[in-house]
């Protein structure tokens, strides 16, 4: 057992190596990264001679490469072209406001397909198997950023309009009212929907024919002839089967979700991490940049890394060789 | 919805049967293709979705045979923010341009860059995932390490640093560079598709017979192997023309991607949050083009899924 973690850790670096290396290059292909501050007429190429070397960019590409990396594993994140504030910090404030929004949104999506999965798995081609069904394949296929402006239409302005008690526009609380469980909770539940619903859609079929495959298995007949009720059968047996690779998806789902949050906060104006790197895309922020992405990158690796360690220590099929 | 179609297919057969023994010799021969039309003549969505598809398609770059784009980037101040009518089916937007046409307009970019990207992503995605799934050791290692890398950093990030950036030299809104960014950023589940295919197939004895009457690596691999992944990588493509469709839609929609005075389903939503209040109209309708679309293609690959799947019953 303690074997098999460890190689999946090693195995991760080359991984995390390469992530870095990519994230680099993309930002590489920028050309100069110095172009927001020679916009500035006064500086002279002395000064912009002066500015490549405090940053390093007057060194070869290769080397660059090596000092941003020995520099981002130190913890050494730079600053912000714009705010001069420590990068790190800027992550760190908005981190929690994301994480809440993940929180909210994982618990809506999980609570959301399991009842939905269950219920048309065990009621399998009624009218309500069908409607969900229906209403899911819909739910895969929306726009996420336009759901959220239809969300915001019905039940900020118009319920508004008709006078009757609407949610917000967008967010985290009222000035007025201060930071408070209530104000916040009021502000994350559109954003919260918005996020869920195309990942919940998915998780609604992903049940919903799993339950179907494993009520199939010789287990269940066993489970049933020995005179356990339908609904033991399936919570306590068939269950834990469903939900084990659920662990799986919602790691491979990951990189989709976090790209649904630049957009989704930029709507709702969440403070979160994909709102701070839209922000710094619209001013090319470099640092910023990359440090983001380098950090949601290096997030979903150690997520699914988890993930896979987790299902390893769970599921005694695995094999640890 | 898969229920119902099941349930007909099984109705069927029973006098399918009799036909194949009373008509055998009168119908022509059944080749691949036409098993195939028939399986997916019966996924009912699937034909539903692909007759709307069409239908969009022939509208969207039909409409320029009879108005020109200039027509539809119309500026009209005396008609800014009308609702719906029967001048204005899809009502203007906040400087007055019929919502109508630009939406038809903005398909022929959308469905574009959809397909195109779709394109580029299967040709990486096959060329990666054979040539690793054929050469076992560092070269499959490397290339399946780089996809895997790909696969951890979140699309929409890479995009918008890479449209953002690059877009200061290229031109914010080139529509070519999106296409191609879009594509190159989409291949990775395709590739995994075909490499797992190919390791399964290049121990098969029809390459075993093919190689022992002195066929050539390269010669197997495009005559034998990858016509044989094809299936699952057709399948595999419907999604990402879905996918690509909702990227471009982001990116437009986030003022990255294509740039006005040009329509496209996501640039008409980019203005669309400010006129909510007044004009919802102009959120409405290019959201549910994209949502159509994606829904039917998505049906589409569905039914493509069990159309090439010879044991689904017929």
């Amino acid at each position: 057992m303690r074997t098999y973690i460890l190689k999946r850790v090693i195995q991760a670096i080359p991984l995390l190596l390469l992530i870095s290396f990519i994230v680099f290059l993309s930002i590489q292909a920028t050309g100069d990264p110095l172009a927001a501050y020679t916009v500035d007429a006064s500086l002279t190429s002395d000064d912009i001679a002066r500015l490549k070397a405090k940053y390093g960019l007057d060194q070869p590409v290769p080397i660059q490469y090596l000092n941003w990396l020995k520099n981002m594993a130190t913890g050494n994140w730079g600053t912000s072209y714009f705010t001069r504030e420590d990068v790190v910090d800027m992550i760190l404030e908005r981190l929690p406001n994301t994480l809440i929004l993940f929180a909210v949104s994982y618990a809506l999506i999980l609570g959301v397909a399991l009842i939905l999965g269950i219920l048309t798995a065990i009621r399998q081609y009624s009218l309500f198997d069908y409607s969900v069904t229906a209403l899911s394949f819909l739910g895969i296929a929306t726009p996420s950023f336009w759901l959220g402006l239809m969300l915001i239409y019905l039940f900020a302005v118009r319920l508004k309009a008709w006078g009757l008690p609407s949610l917000p526009v967008g967010g985290m609380y009222d000035l007025s009212e201060g930071k408070t469980l209530a104000e916040v909770s009021r502000h994350v539940i559109l954003p919260a929907i918005t996020l869920s619903v195309v990942v919940c859609a998915r998780y609604v079929r992903y049940i919903r024919s799993s339950i179907l495959e494993q009520l199939q298995l010789d287990y269940v007949r066993t489970a049933t002839a020995k005179g356990l009720r339908s609904r033991a059968v399936l919570f306590r047996h068939v269950m834990k089967n469903v939900l084990l690779p659920l662990v799986t998806l919602v790691g491979l789902d990951l990189p989709n979700f976090l790209s649904g949050t630049i957009v989704i906060e930029s709507i709702f104006a969440w403070p979160g991490v994909g709102r701070l790197f839209w922000s710094a895309a619209e001013r090319t922020d470099i640092p910023v940049l990359m440090a983001v992405m380098l950090f949601v990158a290096v997030m979903t690796v150690v997520f699914n890394l988890i993930a896979d360690i987790f299902y390893a220590v769970v599921d005694p099929r695995i094999s640890y060789s | 919805m898969t229920g119902s179609s099941d349930t007909s297919r099984l109705r069927d057969t029973a006098p399918m049967a009799d036909m194949a023994i009373s008509g055998a010799l009168a119908r022509p021969p059944e080749t691949m293709w036409t098993m195939f039309w028939q399986r997916f003549v019966r996924h009912r969505p699937a034909m539903v979705s692909l007759v709307v598809l069409l239908f969009l398609v022939v509208a969207s770059f039909g409409v320029s045979l009879f108005v020109s784009e200039d027509e539809a980037n119309l500026i009209d101040v005396q008609a800014m923010r009308n609702a719906p009518s029967w001048e204005h089916p899809f009502g203007t937007d906040d400087v007055g341009r019929d919502m109508f046409l630009r939406t038809l307009f903005g398909g022929q970019i959308s469905l574009r860059i959809g397909l195109l990207a779709a394109c580029i992503s299967v040709v990486i995605g096959i060329a990666v995932g054979t040539i690793s799934g054929y050469n076992t050791g560092w070269i499959d290692n490397v290339l399946m390490r780089i996809t895997d890398a790909l696969l951890s950093i979140p699309t929409l990030f890479i995009l918008i640093v890479l449209t953002r950036v690059l877009g200061d030299h290229i031109g914010v809104g080139n529509i070519a560079f999106i296409t191609l960014v879009i594509g190159t950023l989409s291949w990775m589940p395709t590739s995994r598709i075909v490499r797992a295919q190919v390791l399964s197939l290049k121990e098969r004895d029809f390459v075993l017979g093919a190689r022992s009457l002195g066929c050539q690596a390269g010669r197997i691999l495009v005559r034998h192997i990858v016509p044989n992944t094809l299936a699952p990588v057709v399948v595999a493509a419907t999604l990402d023309v879905g996918r690509a469709i909702i990227f471009e839609a982001s990116l437009s929609f986030l003022g990255l991607g294509i740039q006005p005075p040009t329509a496209t389903w996501g640039s008409m939503l980019n203005r669309a949050q400010a006129y909510l209040l007044n004009a919802p109209w102009i959120a409405l309708f290019p959201g549910i083009m994209i949502l159509v679309t994606v829904l039917c293609v998505n049906f589409l690959g569905d039914g493509l899924r069990d159309a090439f799947d010879p044991h689904s019953l017929r």
